[in-house]
C-alpha cells in the first residue's frame, strides 16, 4: 500500500514538472514565432559623418544609448548594453576599446569581445550611409 | 503557562557565555533592530520610481536624526549579514550540523539566503545610482537562468524594464515577504534549537533568565553603540539620482556580494549563473550530502567534501578583501 501510494505520488510530481516544462517550453516557441513575425524596422535620421569631431558619437533612442563609431570613411553602431548583464559600455578613446564597468568585459572597434566575461559582441544596429548622411535602422517595436 | 515558566528556567551549557558560541543570538536582537528602524523609515520613505531618491535624501540629509535611523538599518543590515556568515562558520567549523541537527542548518542556511534577498531589495529602493544597476544586473542574473529566466525577470520587474513596478514589487518584498518569512525561519531555527539541543553540551550550566539574558543584552547595547559610533563616522551616503542611460565607472554591489560580482567577472555567464545555483542548493542540503558520502566513499570522501568548504571560504574571504581594495 504505501509502495503504492509513493508511486502514485511521484508520477504526479513527475506528470506536473513535465506539464511545467512543457508549458515553458511552448511560451518560448510562441514568443520566438511572434518576435520573428512582427519584426518591422524604419530608418532614422542619426546625424553627419562631417559633424562628428571624435571617433564615437552618442545618440539616445528610446531607453537606450547608441554608439556610432567613424572607421575612416564607414561608419557602425552599436548598441552599447553589454551582452554580459545589461550594464552600458563606454569608449575609451585613449585605448580604442568600448569597457563595461561592472564586470570588466572589454570589446574593440568592431564591438568583438577582447577579454572579460561578455557571451556575444555588442549588437551591431545596421546603419546606411547616404549623401554624408547617418541612417540608422531600428525596430517600429519598442523590444526590438 | 507551564511551558513558558519551564522555558525560562532552562539552563544553559557554559559555552553559550564564549562569543564565538553565541553569535546567533546577535543577529536575532539585529533583526528586530531592523524591523524597528525599518518602521521609523517607512515613515518617510515614498515607494515610487520618481519619488523614491527624494525620500531617502529628506531621511539622510533633512529629517532630524534621519542620518541615525538610517545609518543604524544600513550598517545593522551589514552587521546582521557579517554575524549570520560568522555563525555559519562556526557552526561548519566545529561540526554542528550533524546528525541529529541537519534540519537547523537547513532552516539557518535559509536565513542567510532571505538575509541576502533582504539586503538585495533594501539597497535597490534607494533609486541612485549603485541601486539602479544593482537592480539592473540582479535582475539581468536572474533573467540569464536557464528556461525560466526571461518569466523570473519580468516577475522580478513587473514588465521589461525597470520601472514603478519593480520598485513596488521590491518594496513589498523588502517590508513585507522577506521579513515574514524571516521571522517564520528564525521561529523554526529557534524551536529546533530547543528540540534537537546545541553541539557544545558542557557539564557547568548556568540560567536562562536572568544570566543569559543580562549577556545577550549587553552585546545587543554594545552593538548599539558601535553601529551608532560608525553611523557618526561614516554617515550613510546616497550617491547620484539613478540614470538608466550610463553606468557609473567602478560600480560594485554590498561587501556581501563581492564572491559572486567576482566569479561572475572571472567565468563566462551560464557558467556564473549555474554554479552559484548549485552552490546554493549544495550549501542548504549539505548535512545530508556529508552523510551520504560517508557512506558512499567513507572518512577520505568526507576530508575531501570539508577541505573544498574551507577553499570555498578561503574564496570568499580573499574576493571580499580583494574587491574592497580595488
Amino acid at each position: 500500500m504505501k509502495q503504492k501510494r509513493r508511486l502514485f505520488i511521484s508520477r504526479i510530481l513527475l506528470y506536473l514538472a513535465g506539464f511545467f516544462a512543457f508549458l515553458v517550453g511552448l511560451r518560448h516557441l510562441w514568443m520566438y514565432v511572434v518576435r520573428r513575425l512582427k519584426r518591422e524596422s524604419v530608418q532614422i535620421f542619426a546625424g553627419r559623418i562631417s559633424d562628428m569631431k571624435e571617433d564615437v558619437k552618442e545618440i539616445k533612442f528610446r531607453d537606450e544609448i547608441l554608439l556610432i563609431i567613424k572607421k575612416g570613411g564607414k561608419v557602425e553602431t552599436f548598441s552599447s548594453t553589454c551582452p554580459h548583464l545589461g550594464c552600458k559600455v563606454e569608449w575609451i578613446p585613449s585605448e580604442k576599446r568600448f569597457k563595461c564597468p561592472c564586470h570588466g568585459a572589454v570589446f574593440d572597434e568592431n564591438g568583438r569581445v577582447l577579454s572579460g566575461p561578455a557571451p556575444s559582441p555588442l549588437k551591431k544596429i545596421p546603419t546606411d550611409v547616404k549623401n554624408d548622411e547617418i541612417m540608422i535602422e531600428v525596430g517600429l517595436y519598442y523590444e526590438d | 503557562m507551564k511551558i513558558n515558566i519551564e522555558f525560562l528556567n532552562e539552563e544553559l551549557p557554559e559555552t553559550l557565555k564564549d562569543f564565538f558560541y553565541a553569535l546567533g543570538g546577535t543577529p536575532f536582537f539585529l533583526f528586530f533592530l531592523q524591523v524597528f528602524t525599518g518602521i521609523f523609515l517607512l515613515i518617510y520613505y515614498i515607494p515610487s520610481y520618481e519619488s523614491a531618491y527624494e525620500s531617502v535624501y529628506r531621511i539622510t540629509y533633512t529629517i532630524p536624526m534621519g542620518w541615525w535611523i538610517r545609518g543604524l538599518h544600513r550598517y545593522g543590515a551589514t552587521l546582521f549579514i557579517f554575524c549570520l556568515f560568522l555563525h555559519m562558520i562556526r557552526v561548519f567549523v566545529t561540526n554542528a550540523y550533524s546528525s541529529p541537527r541537519e534540519l537547523t542548518w537547513v532552516a539557518g542556511g535559509i536565513l542567510l539566503i532571505l538575509s541576502l534577498g533582504a539586503g538585495f531589495t533594501g539597497y535597490s529602493l534607494i533609486n541612485d545610482q549603485l541601486s539602479y544597476w544593482a537592480t539592473k544586473v540582479g535582475t539581468e542574473i536572474a533573467g540569464s537562468v536557464p528556461l525560466i529566466g526571461h518569466w523570473l525577470s519580468v516577475l522580478i520587474k513587473g514588465g521589461e524594464r525597470i520601472s514603478q513596478f519593480t520598485v513596488s514589487r521590491l518594496f513589498t518584498l523588502h517590508i513585507f515577504i522577506i521579513p515574514l518569512l524571516l521571522a517564520v525561519f528564525i521561529a523554526a531555527h529557534l524551536l529546533l534549537v530547543r528540540k534537537y539541543g546545541v553541539s557544545f553540551e558542557a557539564e557547568r550550566k548556568y540560567p536562562l533568565i536572568p544570566e543569559h539574558l543580562y549577556l545577550e543584552i549587553n552585546i545587543f547595547i554594545f552593538l548599539l553603540t558601535f553601529i551608532t559610533l560608525i553611523s557618526a563616522i561614516f554617515p550613510p551616503e546616497l550617491g547620484e539620482r539613478a540614470n538608466p542611460l550610463r553606468t557609473p565607472s567602478h560600480i560594485k554591489p554590498e561587501w556581501y556580494f563581492y564572491p559572486l560580482y567576482l566569479f561572475l567577472k572571472l567565468v563566462p555567464l551560464k557558467i556564473g549563473i549555474m554554479v552559484p545555483i548549485l552552490f546554493i542548493f549544495i550549501f542548504l542540503l549539505y548535512p545530508f550530502i556529508e552523510k551520504s558520502c560517508e557512506r558512499l566513499a567513507g572518512r577520505g570522501g568526507v576530508l575531501l567534501l570539508r577541505t573544498a568548504g574551507v577553499l570555498l571560504y578561503l574564496y570568499f574571504v580573499l574576493a571580499i578583501i580583494r574587491e574592497s581594495i580595488y
